[in-house]
């Protein structure tokens, strides 16, 4: 080995700065009050574990008896799912395209582009749904409508982020040969994108039939609300049925999607 | 500085350019004709200001003060129709070739007439085009010598082959001028000599305007009838190819050759 070098060496650990010490303890404070607020104790864990192993013995065998509603049922959600993010899908490619930064026509439209998506993120989607059954009642349609904007939400910005790492080259070629903004867009940013704005819709159609299972529970149409009125009659071997129609209904889209994403990119 | 010639009017010309990008003066005054069916060599060190005066000759970067003019007509600050009729008739030929790597060679080359066609890219997607705009793009792959490779994808060619596209696209898109940037820097020497020689062939044959940025001081003699030098964002070299010294070629890449390097006049006064 060397001689040690003349210089200092660099410190191991950098201390933190103030700011970060108010974060952390703030942080601390925050989760223990946290944990308080939840009272949780021996007592209550005990009786929760033995509340849960009767839900289980009640709901073991699962009670398929009502297997064509809950068929029905299970379909609305997909078409909920399904109507739902196809039409999220259609609306987030030109909020998108006036979103990001390459193809936005000016600054004012990106901003306000922005904003809508952003709005239609932060608003979860169990209270889209509760929005919109107030406002076109209970059924498919309000959770369609919950689905839509909750789609909006999430596929927009991911597809605006994409056409923003685009490269620029192409579409400059294609600038250069006189055409207009529309078919430099379809002709050189739209076609890199394609692969990845369909795997996000696909991964967008996993989120909305998840997310539609849940927004049953509002009223807003679907297997949920199937769900809701089983675990409120105490029949939970009903309950349990519907929850595996839902477990077998999700998982068996996401090795679907899966196996359509692997094919395309 | 070269005398325009009479009897050949400019098709090209920039008068007086300046380019700012923020308190960078990138082109500073920057004059030239170009005539009709001539091909010039635009040399420079890096950062001088080659790309973005090509850029400003169709419109792709915004000058501070100055004109380009095109057939008489000036397009800078021009309304959008009239700075689009002006592109269709600037072929640009870039480094990084730019096709579209998702599509098909043919349908790169078909797009080439994207701006000539009424509805755009609609008009030129193959699945739409006419027949005739099909065979065409066909014609323009054969005259690169890339009829076969027709359904290949740019990924699936070599950079030579990717330029000889681009260039089929250029011929598509059938202009009076063409801006080339740098077409070979991202070529090996013997398939950059090739696409160069193919492009000086066509813009022969086809008896079109070139204005092409080189890096080999060897080929711009070579190729280039006529020269043109820039140093820091200004025009110091414009003259008829034999006969230029390599001396001053050599003096182009020595001293205060970037923009970014170089003080302003303002500066230099103060
Ligand atoms: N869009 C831009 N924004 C800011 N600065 C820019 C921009 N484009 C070019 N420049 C700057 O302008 C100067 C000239 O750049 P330019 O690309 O025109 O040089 P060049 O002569 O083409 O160089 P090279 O031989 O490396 O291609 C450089 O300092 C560059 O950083
Ligand atoms: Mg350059």
């Amino acid at each position: 080995m060397s001689a040690p070098s003349r210089h200092s060496l660099p410190p191991r650990m950098r201390m933190p700065s103030a700011l970060a010490w108010v974060l952390m303890v703030t942080f601390a404070a925050f989760f223990l009050q946290g944990l308080y607020g939840a009272e949780v104790s021996v007592d209550r864990l005990l009786r929760g574990a033995t509340n849960f192993v009767r839900f289980v013995s009640l709901a073991i065998p699962p009670d398929f008896a009502r297997w064509e509603t809950i068929g029905w049922a299970m379909l609305e959600t997909l078409n909920i799912a399904v109507v739902g993010v196809t039409f999220g899908c259609l609306l987030s490619i030109p909020l998108a395209l006036l979103a990001a930064r390459n193809t936005a026509p000016n600054g004012v439209i990106r901003f306000v582009a922005r904003q809508l998506i952003a709005i239609a993120r932060t608003i979860p989607d169990l209270i889209w749904a509760l929005i919109f059954v107030v406002a076109v009642g209970l059924g498919p349609l309000a959770g369609i409508l919950a689905i839509i904007m909750d789609t909006v939400g999430f596929v927009a910005r991911f597809y605006s982020e994409r056409f923003e790492e685009v490269q620029k080259g192409p579409a400059e070629a294609l600038t250069s040969t006189g055409a207009g903004r529309l078919s430099v867009i379809a002709g050189a940013i739209l076609p890199e994108s394609f692969a990845s704005m369909t795997a996000t819709s696909l991964y967008s159609v996993e989120k909305a039939i998840r997310s539609a299972v849940t927004l049953g529970l509002v009223g807003a149409g679907g297997i949920g609300v199937e769900l809701s009125t089983a675990m409120r009659l105490f029949q939970y071997d009903q309950a349990a049925a519907i929850i595996l129609v839902v477990l077998v209904a999700v998982i068996g889209f996401e090795q679907l999607s899966s196996s359509i994403r692997k094919r395309i990119i | 500085m070269r005398m325009p010639d009479a009897a050949k009017p400019p098709v090209l010309r920039a008068h007086e350019i300046h380019v700012r990008f923020g308190a960078l003066h990138v082109l500073r005054g920057v004059s030239f004709d170009l005539a009709r069916g001539e091909g010039a060599v635009l040399l420079g060190a890096n950062g001088c200001g080659k790309s973005t005066l090509l850029r400003t000759l169709n419109g792709l970067a915004t000058v501070e003060s100055g004109r380009v003019d095109l057939n008489g007509r000036t397009i800078t600050d021009a309304p959008s129709r009239v700075l689009r009729a002006a592109r269709r008739q600037l072929g640009y030929v870039f480094q990084h070739f730019n096709l579209v790597p998702q599509l098909s060679a043919h349908q790169n080359v078909l797009f080439g007439a994207m701006g000539q066609r009424r509805f755009g890219v609609l008009s030129v997607a193959n699945a739409f085009a006419r027949t005739e705009d099909r065979e065409r793009a066909m014609q323009c792959l054969e005259r690169v010598g890339l009829a076969d490779r027709a359904t290949h994808r740019p990924a699936e060619l070599s950079g030579g082959q990717q330029q000889r596209v681009a260039i089929a696209r250029m011929l598509m898109q059938a202009p009076q001028v063409v801006i080339a940037d740098e077409p070979i820097a991202s070529l090996d020497p013997k398939a950059g000599r090739e696409v160069l020689e193919l492009l000086w062939r066509i813009v022969e044959e086809e008896g079109l305007s070139l204005l092409c940025t080189l890096h080999q001081l060897d080929l711009a003699q070579e190729f280039g009838k006529r020269i043109i030098g820039m140093k820091a964002g200004r025009v110091v070299l414009d003259a008829a190819s034999p006969g230029i010294d390599r001396a001053d070629l050599d003096a182009l890449y020595q001293g205060a050759v970037r923009v970014d390097a170089a003080p302003t006049p303002q500066e230099a006064a103060a």
